[in-house]
This record gives C-alpha cells, sequence and structure tokens, in this order.
C-alpha cells in the first residue's frame, strides 16, 4: 500500500513537474516576442531531399552567415505528410519551423489561416520570376511566398515513330492508328489523388472550362467548355486510346509504362528526361518532348512546384526573408537547374546555353511554363481538388457519364468553397 | 526480480465455478485499493485520449470559418453529415465501413481460430510455426500496405501469378476485395495469437476425460474448446472491431477512397487534417464514435463479451 | 479446398488417424503458405536491383544487396532509428504491463462499484478515430515542450494499447480459480504475495501474449511518432522508412522499404520466438502439449 501511494504521488509530482515545464518554455517564447523580425539561426523545414544536394545550398549560406544558420529539417517523402507537419506546428503557434517548403497549393491556404509573414512583392515577385509561379504565391492580393522550384507537364513522345509532335489531341489520337501493337497510345496520370486533379484541369483549362472564377469563390465548372474538355479524356479511356490500366497510373507508374516502351505518348513532369535517356532504357534516344497538346493547338499545362514561405511564428523573419532573396538569387538558381535538376523560377535561365546543355528541355519547358495555370487558387484547396477527383475518376472509368460528372462537380464545389 | 515459483501444469486446478467465499480483505480497504489499482490507469487515459476528445467534442458544436470568432452551431456540423449537405458521401462511408468491418472480421476471425488450433498441437517444429504465424502481424503496417499495392498493380505478382490482366485498385469489387485480403493477411495472426492463449490456459485433462467418453473432435471443439476459449475470442473480435470500424490506411493507400472506399476514418481525416474543418471534423469523429460505442455495447449485451462475470455476492 | 470430413480419429482406426495425420499437415502447410508468401515476396522484392525490382520471377535473380546497403545509408540514420524503436517500444511494453497488470488484478478479483462502467471506459477510448486525438495532443505536447522526445511517443503509446491488455488480462485472471488464493492466504502469504507468486504464474500465456501485442503495435506506430518527432534524434523506424526517397519526389523507393520491412521484421519474430520458447515450455514442462 505504502509502494502505491509513493507511486501515485510520483506521478502527480511528475505530472505537476510536466506542467511547469510547460509554462516555462510558454514564458520563454513568449519574453523572445522582443527579438521579433530579429535575426539568429533559423530553421527550414522541407520535403526530404530528393536531390541530396540540398546540403551544398545551405553549406554556401552557413558559410556567408555564421551567426545566422540555417538548419534543414527533413519532412516525411509524402506530400500530404509534410503538410500535416506544417498545419500542427502552425496550429500549435510553434517556432520550431522558420522558412517552410510550401506546394504551390498551398501557399493561399497557409495565407489565409494568417499563418505566413506577408512578403515584399518587389523582392519577391519580381518581373525576372515566372508569371504563374508569382500567381500562385499570391493571395487576396498579397505576397506570401518565394517561388523556389517550378513545374509544368510536358508531351513525351515516340521520335522514332513520330516525325512531329502532334500539338492537338485530334492529331495526336489519329497518329495513334498504325501504332505497332501491344504499345498504347497516351497516358497521364488518372489514379484518384492529386494528380488527377492535374491532368483533368490541364483539359478541361485547354478547351476553355475553368473550376472556379478568379475570386475563388464562384463555381464556374458547369459549361460545355468544361465538358468537352473532360470529354477528351472520357473518351479516350472508352475507344482504347487510353488503357484501362492507366486509371491507377501516378507519376512512376505512367513513366515506368513510356520508359519500358509500352507508351507513345505520356504527359508528365520534367524528371522523366533523365530516367528516359538512361542507358537502361528501352527508348534511350528515341523520345522527344513537346508542349502538351489542345483542342485547337498547344495545351495548357497545370503548374506545379514549390515557394518558400516564412512562418508567422517565425523568431528571425529577417534572416528568414534573406534567406528566401538568397534562394531566389540567381547564383542559386542556376544550382537549382545545374545541381538539383529542377526547374528554375527564373524565366532568363532557360535560354542560358550552359543550361540547356545539361537539360535540353529547357526550351519546351519554358513555352509549356509560359502558357502554365495555377490550379484553382483557394483557401479550400484541398477540398475543392478532392471535389474535382471524386467526380473525374468515375467519368473515366465509365461508370457515369461526362454530363452526370460536371453536373455533380458543379455541386461538390459549391460545397466545397462554401 | 525473484522468479516466481512455477506450478507443474499438471497441478493446474480444474476451471470448475469456484466457490467465492473466503475473501477477507474488509469491502472498504478492498475497494479503497482496487482505487488504487486502478487511478494510475485512468490519469494516463484522461490526459492522453480523454482531454483531446472532450476537446474534440466541444470544437464540434462550432462553426468552421478561418477567420473570426467562434460560431457556436449546436448540433449544426452532426446535421450536415447526417442529412445535411455531406449526407450522401457519410452514409456510403458509414455502409462501407460496416462492409469491411463484417467481412474483415468474420474472415480473419475464422482463419485465427484455424491458425490457433493448429499451433496448439504438439508437434515438430511448433515454435517456427509459431514464429511465422506471427509475420504479418509484425510487419509494420506502412511497409505491408506498400507490399500489397505493388503486389495488386497491373502488372504486379497478383495477376502473374493468378495469369489474370485486373485492375485490381481500379474497379469497385476488386478493389474491395484487395483490402480484405490485404487485411484479413494482416491481422488474422491478432485473432489466432489472443485465441491461442486462452488455448493455453485449457487443461488436458479435459480434453482426456473428453476423449475417453468418446467425443469426436468436432464435438470436443464444440462442447469444450469453443465454450473455454470464448473470453478470449470475444475479446479478440470486440478489439478487431473496433479496429476494423476505424479502418483508414489500406483503402487510403490502395485507392485513396476511390472505387465506394471510403471509410468512415477517411472522411475524418479529410475534414479534419484535410480540409481543416475542426468542427465538422469534430463531428464526424463524435459520430464515428457513437456508431462504434453502440456496435461494442451490443456486442458485449449480446454475446455477454463482458470479461468480468457477475459480481460475486 | 478439398478436405475429407473431420473423422472420428479414436486410436483403434489407423486408417483414420494417417488421414488425420495428413489433413493436419496440409493444414499446416496452407496456413503457413498464407501467413509467409507475401512475405516471401517481399523478401524476394528486397533483393532485386532497382533495374529488376518489377521482375515478376519468382526466385529473384542475381540477388543484390543494393537496398540493404541504402537502408542503413549514410541520409537514412536507420541504426538510430531502431534503436529508437527499442526505446519507445521496450518502455511502452513494460509500462503498458505494470499499470494494466495491476488495473486488471483490480478488476478481476477486488469487489468494488461501477467495474463494468470501469472497463467500458477503457474500452471507449479505443473507439475514437486516431485523428481526432492527435491535434489536440500535438498541441498539449508542443505547450510541455515534449516534442522531439520519448515521452510524447511512450506515453500516448501506452494508452492506445492500455485498453486491449487491461480486457486480456482481466480475463486471464478472472478464469483464475479463487481457492488457488485462498490456499496460498492459508500457507501465509499476503494478497501482494499470493498475486506474485501464485496468480501472475500462472497468467504468463495472458501476460505473454499481451506484452506481444503491445511491442508490436508500439514497434509499428506511425501517426503519433510522425507528428511528435521533427528530428532523427528520436524518430523510430516507421518515421525512417517514410523518409526514403527515390530518384525523384515521385519515385517510390519499393525496394528500400521492402528491405527495411525485413530489417524491422526479422530480429522481432527472432525475440518473440525466443522467448516464447522459454516462457512457455518453462511453463507447460512435463506437459503432453
Amino acid at each position: 500500500m505504502i509502494r502505491l501511494r509513493a507511486f501515485a504521488i510520483a506521478a502527480a509530482v511528475a505530472l505537476s513537474t510536466a506542467s511547469l515545464a510547460g509554462c516555462a518554455s510558454g514564458n520563454s517564447s513568449g519574453s523572445s516576442s522582443s527579438a521579433e523580425d530579429g535575426r539568429g539561426p533559423i530553421t527550414f523545414a522541407s520535403g526530404k531531399d530528393f536531390t541530396k544536394e540540398m546540403g551544398t545550398l545551405l553549406d554556401k549560406w552557413n558559410a556567408a552567415h555564421p551567426a545566422e544558420k540555417v538548419t534543414l529539417l527533413e519532412l516525411a517523402a509524402s506530400p500530404d505528410d509534410q503538410r500535416t507537419a506544417f498545419v500542427q506546428n502552425f496550429q500549435a503557434k510553434s517556432s520550431a519551423y522558420d522558412v517552410l517548403w510550401s506546394d504551390v497549393v498551398w501557399t493561399s491556404e497557409f495565407a489565409s489561416h494568417g499563418w505566413l509573414e506577408e512578403l515584399d512583392p518587389t523582392v519577391f515577385a519580381s518581373s525576372d520570376i515566372m508569371p504563374a509561379a508569382v500567381k500562385s504565391a499570391t493571395y487576396d492580393g498579397k505576397t506570401w511566398g518565394a517561388p523556389f522550384m517550378t513545374n509544368a507537364g510536358l508531351l513525351f513522345y515516340r521520335s522514332d515513330l513520330v516525325k512531329t509532335p502532334p500539338t492537338t489531341w485530334a492529331d495526336l489520337f489519329k497518329s495513334c492508328e498504325g501504332r505497332p501493337s501491344g504499345m498504347d497510345c497516351y497516358a497521364g496520370q488518372f489514379a484518384q489523388y492529386e494528380g488527377l486533379t492535374v491532368n483533368a484541369a490541364e483539359a478541361i483549362n485547354d478547351a476553355g472550362g475553368a473550376f472556379l472564377a478568379a475570386d475563388g469563390k464562384t463555381v464556374t465548372v458547369d459549361t460545355p467548355e468544361a465538358r468537352a474538355g473532360l470529354s477528351v479524356l472520357a473518351d479516350a479511356f472508352k475507344n482504347g486510346m487510353i488503357n484501362k490500366e492507366a486509371i491507377t497510373y501516378k507519376e512512376e507508374e505512367s513513366r515506368r509504362a513510356f520508359v519500358e516502351g509500352r507508351l507513345m505518348y505520356l504527359r508528365n513532369w520534367p524528371y522523366v528526361y533523365t530516367s528516359a535517356s538512361a542507358t537502361d532504357s528501352a527508348i534511350k534516344g528515341k523520345f522527344g518532348i513537346a508542349p502538351l497538346p489542345g483542342v485547337s493547338g498547344p495545351g495548357v499545362s497545370s503548374l506545379g512546384g514549390i515557394d518558400l514561405v516564412v512562418s508567422k511564428f517565425s523568431r528571425y523573419k529577417a534572416t528568414a526573408k534573406d534567406f528566401l532573396a538568397f534562394m531566389q538569387s540567381e547564383e542559386t538558381q542556376k544550382f537549382v537547374v545545374s545541381a538539383m535538376n529542377q526547374a528554375s523560377v527564373r524565366t532568363a535561365l532557360y535560354d542560358d546555353p550552359d543550361l540547356i546543355k545539361v537539360s535540353p528541355y529547357l526550351p519546351e519547358l519554358k513555352k509549356s511554363l509560359l502558357n502554365a495555370n495555377p490550379r484553382p487558387v483557394t483557401p479550400n484547396y484541398n477540398a475543392v481538388s478532392l471535389a474535382i477527383q471524386k467526380n473525374v475518376y468515375p467519368a473515366l472509368q465509365g461508370s457515369v457519364t461526362v454530363d452526370q460528372a460536371i453536373t455533380q462537380m458543379a455541386a461538390d464545389l459549391a460545397n466545397a468553397v462554401g | 526480480m525473484t522468479s516466481p515459483a512455477l506450478l507443474p501444469t499438471r497441478d493446474r486446478p480444474r476451471r470448475t465455478p469456484a466457490s467465492r467465499a473466503g475473501e477477507k480483505l474488509h469491502p472498504v480497504n478492498e475497494g479503497r485499493l482496487a482505487f488504487w489499482l486502478i487511478i494510475p490507469s485512468i490519469l494516463l487515459l484522461t490526459l492522453v485520449i480523454g482531454y483531446p476528445v472532450v476537446q474534440g467534442i466541444w470544437r464540434s458544436f462550432f462553426a468552421d470559418s478561418i477567420d473570426g470568432p467562434l460560431e457556436f452551431v449546436g448540433f449544426g456540423n452532426y446535421a450536415q453529415a447526417l442529412w445535411g449537405r455531406y449526407s450522401k458521401e457519410f452514409w456510403a462511408a458509414f455502409n462501407v465501413t460496416w462492409f469491411f468491418t463484417i467481412t474483415t472480421v468474420v474472415l480473419e476471425t475464422l482463419i485465427g481460430m484455424a491458425m490457433a488450433l493448429f499451433m496448439n498441437r504438439a508437434f515438430r517444429g511448433r515454435g517456427l510455426m509459431r514464429a511465422s504465424v506471427l509475420v504479418p502481424w509484425a510487419i509494420p503496417t506502412a511497409v505491408a500496405a506498400v507490399m500489397w499495392r505493388w503486389a495488386f498493380d497491373p502488372r504486379g505478382i497478383v495477376n502473374h501469378v493468378l495469369g489474370t490482366t485486373i485492375t485490381w485498385t481500379g474497379m469497385e469489387w476488386s478493389s474491395k476485395v484487395a483490402i480484405i485480403v490485404a487485411d484479413t493477411w494482416k491481422t488474422a495472426p491478432f485473432v489466432a495469437l489472443l485465441i491461442l492463449a486462452g488455448l493455453q490456459i485449457i487443461p488436458d485433462e479435459v480434453y482426456e476425460a473428453a476423449a475417453m467418453d468418446g467425443a469426436g473432435p468436432w464435438k470436443r471443439f464444440w462442447h469444450i474448446t469453443l465454450p473455454m476459449v470464448r473470453p478470449s475470442l470475444l475479446v479478440a473480435v470486440l478489439f478487431r472491431m473496433l479496429d476494423a470500424l476505424r479502418m483508414y490506411d489500406l483503402p487510403a493507400i490502395f485507392t485513396n477512397g476511390a472505387n465506394d472506399t471510403t471509410t468512415l476514418s477517411i472522411l475524418v481525416v479529410r475534414a479534419s487534417l484535410g480540409n481543416l474543418q475542426p468542427g465538422y471534423g469534430g463531428a464526424l469523429s463524435t459520430i464515428t464514435f457513437a456508431v462504434i460505442f453502440l456496435a461494442a455495447f451490443l456486442f458485449v449485451r449480446l454475446l455477454g463479451a463482458n470479461v468480468v462475470p457477475k459480481e460475486r455476492s | 479446398m478439398t478436405t475429407a470430413p473431420v473423422r472420428d480419429s479414436r486410436p483403434a482406426m489407423t486408417a483414420h488417424r494417417w488421414a488425420g495425420q495428413i489433413q493436419f499437415w496440409v493444414g499446416l502447410v496452407l496456413i503457413a503458405f498464407f501467413c509467409l508468401a507475401p512475405f516471401y515476396w517481399m523478401a524476394v522484392s528486397s533483393l532485386k536491383s532497382p533495374e529488376t525490382i518489377f521482375d515478376n520471377r519468382l526466385l529473384p535473380q542475381d540477388p543484390s544487396a543494393t537496398n540493404y546497403l541504402a537502408v542503413f545509408g549514410a541520409d537514412n540514420d536507420f541504426s538510430l532509428a531502431l534503436r529508437n524503436s527499442l526505446i519507445v517500444a521496450g518502455s511502452v511494453t513494460v509500462l503498458s504491463l505494470i499499470v494494466g497488470v495491476i488495473a486488471s488484478y483490480a478488476l478481476a478479483r477486488l469487489k468494488f462499484r461501477l467495474k463494468s462502467v470501469v472497463l467500458g471506459l477503457f474500452l471507449a477510448t479505443s473507439m475514437f478515430p486516431g485523428v481526432a486525438i492527435l491535434s489536440p495532443m500535438f498541441q498539449l505536447f508542443a505547450d510541455w515542450g515534449w516534442i522531439n522526445t520519448y515521452q510524447a511517443m511512450i506515453i500516448p503509446d501506452v494508452s492506445f494499447t492500455l485498453p486491449l491488455g487491461v480486457w486480456i488480462l482481466t480475463g486471464f485472471f478472472v478464469a483464475m480459480p479463487w481457492e488457488l488464493e485462498e490456499a496460498a492466504r492459508v500457507d501465509g502469504c499476503t494478497a501482494g504475495e499470493a498475486f506474485r507468486k501464485v496468480l501472475l504464474p500462472l497468467a504468463v500465456p495472458g501476460v505473454f501474449t499481451t506484452a506481444i501485442l503491445v511491442f508490436i503495435a508500439a514497434w509499428n506506430e506511425f501517426m503519433i511518432a510522425n507528428s511528435m518527432t521533427q528530428t532523427p534524434s528520436a524518430q523510430p523506424v516507421t518515421v525512417a522508412i517514410a523518409k526514403f526517397t527515390g530518384v525523384s519526389q515521385f519515385d517510390q523507393p519499393f525496394g528500400t522499404q521492402m528491405a527495411a520491412g525485413v530489417v524491422v521484421t526479422v530480429p522481432l519474430v527472432i525475440i518473440v520466438l525466443i522467448f516464447q520458447r522459454r516462457i512457455i515450455s518453462g511453463l507447460t514442462s512435463g506437459s503432453s502439449r
């Protein structure tokens, strides 16, 4: 009995010390408000660094700023897990993350919740930066993120089978008619996930449709144009131009199909270029790149990429902003292209002959990027994207008609933004 | 630590309904002792689960606006799920959650029972057998789910072995089959382990006596084994049911909720983490809790799964 | 499955005995196949090089250790993660058993009011969707400065595993005959001694089963650990595996993940095998089972 009571007391003491410690840490973060907008060591929370080059970049900064060192914090590889970690830290008003790596579709959401520090557009949204990337970092007329990497979809085609790449859907499907047997015509990313929103948005935007009006609140998808756009993909599934297997494709599954020589045309991000030209690729030297096809001439790509944002709860915002400027600088951006093999946000770099030598897809990517469309900019992006995916997916499966899908999508979108 | 004196199994008493008189502790002291023995658990659960749950329930009565003060909406969030604008997806999720729960729990119980009966027999290599049954349960859930997703890829090993070309995660029936197969494989060992523990305390004499009376294997199973493992079996089924009603990982990784595989937990995650609707998310998790509570309550009442027998007088 | 109907297998009927034996071994093989075939595929996949990872041949052609080297590669901190997992899962198992055993003893052996309510309360804590608990708990622990600490994982894991443990153990203690305790008390044992020397040893199969289930649950926990750890210093293997990356942001390093799965599963099973032999055999020595 005595022992038990002792245990209970110990437990109570442990609990109360824990809460005391809580007070202490609360005080310290409170008193540090004098360091607001100050300078000091900061933490950069990013997705897991698949380029393995981020360390080199940060070393450069740290050597120049010994008193304002940046520590890299790599989060889980899955974007959903990254976003969850960010949101939890924001909700707890934690100062653990100073600079965050924000997928272009998250920036407006984070900004709308008041979690981000506003940035100076003359510094971070200058005319040297890709306009579509700047748009993705803008919410409510203000700048919330510094575009760091960008991305746009490209059409990969088999240059040994197709002389000049088609610019319209009609030409593309027509050129497939005499394709070698056992080869599929076209594929993109059609599993129910964010990639489906990207692909559907490209088809629908190109046909003149739009999910939401510029205000981000009015649903505008219930139009003949949007129906026509979605019909392109749905019909291609129906008549076998897209293999029904592609309903399970994400980026990698579709890349494999192309690199293994099972596909004439592939919609994917520029990263496919590297593996398609690798020595073990079945199509090495037999493929080319072009802008995406459209209804009448080149299509509209959805914009991907990463913005760097500064947390409202950061203690060293001045340092954080300087770091953003460093990451957006021409020197760093060159490194992004040459060493990290990612697409820069600086328009001028796409014409740099040295860089084109390393990444021959840059001129085509530039065309695609200049014509790219940010996905709907809305604080409810997650719900909006889900409303799109949920309705596009069965339309591609053929279990509902395009008409039904668009009507239901309009209703779901109204729920999502309302 | 002093090693406890092990009783030889032969001397283990039979589980006849014991006479439960003769406790010498004074009832008041007994109650107080019980209080001190249970309070650490209660404190822990209150801190870790009680506090967040209460906060979630409280938040479920307020609207989800991004800025501005909290607006009290009463049961508004609940109404949206049950008959309001989200009711279609809610009831679809409700149905599919029950579908998965019933199919997987039935399969896991049958397979788990078979596994336990086999593992309980004496044969060479029994230890290895027990270890191999443990393997599926021991593999981290995320790794197992990734393995199954690749296995069910249109070009994966499942189609290769079966000689089929099914797009497993691209159609409704096959998505559901894939999820049920992966879940059953992963958790049947859990059921098996719990039943095995129950089997291990059945004294051999009971079987020997029954065999001498000429009872066949089926008869012995129905009249001896089943009644005696019943407590363990019911605990296993009860906890499997609680878990299955909260199923999230497999449908999220296989189909992301497509093909009518959106479970209640997927809805909760979407609302709370995805769409940042703490109010509606809180309402959904409270409803999920109520559904599970009701199911568990009925289960315990109808099947007498309560592990504590009637109070001794 | 085409097994013959189970028949009476009295010793005299040798033919039936043989049939029974055959059925038994067929069943055994089926169960082993069911459990191990997917694991075998995991192990085979882990031995494939990145170039042949989607090869469906059932035997690894030209096995390669690439994936295993990648698991323990410099940027994964996997050895550290293994240590963290051992510390967390080990502490959870010990704590959960201690707290669970004393609570179950009270529930099974002592007389007090509202017993069913207490048991129901334990059960009810397993009824909320995990994510509903996650965000408020994160805020609480962040306020306490507990992020990146072991206790931020251990304490939630103990509470998640406690209900199952309490229900299993209570069931076992209830099944123990009262005469045993009485006999021990007559022999001069105190209530505590009677519990330790008589009841606990008898409940070993239950305690051991609970320990395995709790350890594995804690070992495999991801959601809490992923939120509560931000740096490799405290992160367990499940979080480390989620941080594996391929050559691009879209590439899932399937082979490396499978290798990691093998690395974390096999030692677990071996440990259980060793412990199980010692405890169960000690307990049932002299028994025919």
